[in-house]
């Protein structure tokens, strides 16, 4: 091999590298716009989605008040159910006795009427 | 919008993630900023084409966006996991034949330049282009290894990360890309300002 097509040294390669670091391939400003645009439509379209889930449910049933509302009137359900007053304890005995009473027997209570 | 390398850490990448998860368009824009440019600039190296290399930026970045909400803080740096994944993309691109090999230098036009020290800056610019050229003709891997850690400067055991190979395999896969850019490039030593004939 003669000196002319002698293969390059280690340092002489690292003098190429450290050229291509400096001359590294740019990308043009009219491609980084499209990225940045295509990140945050990418974020947009996510932060929709995670949204829809709780945002559309709560403004579904009404918004904040409503689901404020609802809140106190299944606790309120809860704990009448739990433990119930006795007015309303009377009230549901009362309807079950009615439940009870066959139709026949209130079609002849009424005839005799 | 500056951001120089420094700030670049491998926490901050993870907490601006979890920020652009978070809906932070700042975020967005900052990360676009930290790794848009240098994911591209790795695709050109592997694949010395323009608009394919925008393509798989784009794509490797797009993966990162959707990777986001479900990103595992300290498993994986940011820039490790783009790495692989522009890598995989560009492989793929390229066994499929979807790019061709780097022009050659007589091809390519020199842009003028009339600032101080343009002899030099021709020089870096010849050499660079030379490299790239040599660069092409190497097998995937052997190319993705060396520019990994000769001119993206990664350690070897980065490296084994991104290319999921030992660190023994990325060193020999690097010494002979190195031993086969040497050959390649014996007979330009002259035009790259070689010339102690």
């Amino acid at each position: 091999m003669t000196m002319r097509n002698r293969e390059l040294s280690d340092v002489e390669l690292d003098e190429l590298f450290t050229a291509g670091v400096k001359e590294a391939p740019v990308p043009c400003s009219n491609w980084m716009v499209a990225l940045t645009q295509a990140a945050l439509h990418a974020q947009s379209q996510r932060v929709a989605c995670k949204r829809s889930f709780f945002a559309e449910l709560r403004e579904s049933l009404g918004g904040w008040p409503a689901l404020a509302g609802l809140t106190a009137a299944g606790v309120a359900g809860l704990w009448i159910g739990v433990n119930p007053p006795m007015a309303v304890s009377d009230a549901v005995w009362g309807e079950t006795e009615l439940a009870q009473i066959a139709p026949y027997d209130l079609v002849f209570t009424l005839e005799e009427l | 919008m500056a951001f120089d390398a420094k700030t670049s850490d491998a926490e901050n990448d993870e907490a601006l993630l979890a920020a652009y998860a978070e809906g932070d368009a700042r975020a967005a824009r900052l990360l676009t900023v930290r790794f848009g440019p240098r994911v591209f600039s790795h695709a050109m190296r592997l694949l010395q084409d323009r608009a394919e290399a925008e393509d798989v930026a784009q794509e490797a970045l797009l993966r990162l966006w959707r990777q986001a909400p479900d990103w595992r803080t300290g498993e994986a740096k940011v820039s490790t996991w783009l790495y692989r994944v522009t890598g995989n993309l560009c492989i793929d691109r390229i066994r499929a034949g979807r790019v061709r090999r780097a022009t050659s230098l007589d091809a390519v036009a020199e842009p003028e330049d009339d600032s101080p020290g343009v002899e030099a800056r021709m020089q870096d610019r010849a050499r660079a282009r030379a490299l790239d050229e040599a660069l092409s003709h190497l097998p995937e891997r052997q190319r993705q290894a060396v520019v990994l850690r000769h001119i993206e400067g990664l350690s070897n055991p980065e490296i084994a990360t991104i290319m999921e190979m030992s660190v023994e395999a990325v060193e020999s896969l690097t010494a002979r890309g190195k031993r086969a850019l040497s050959q390649a490039l014996a007979g330009r030593r002259e035009e790259l300002g070689y010339d102690d004939a």
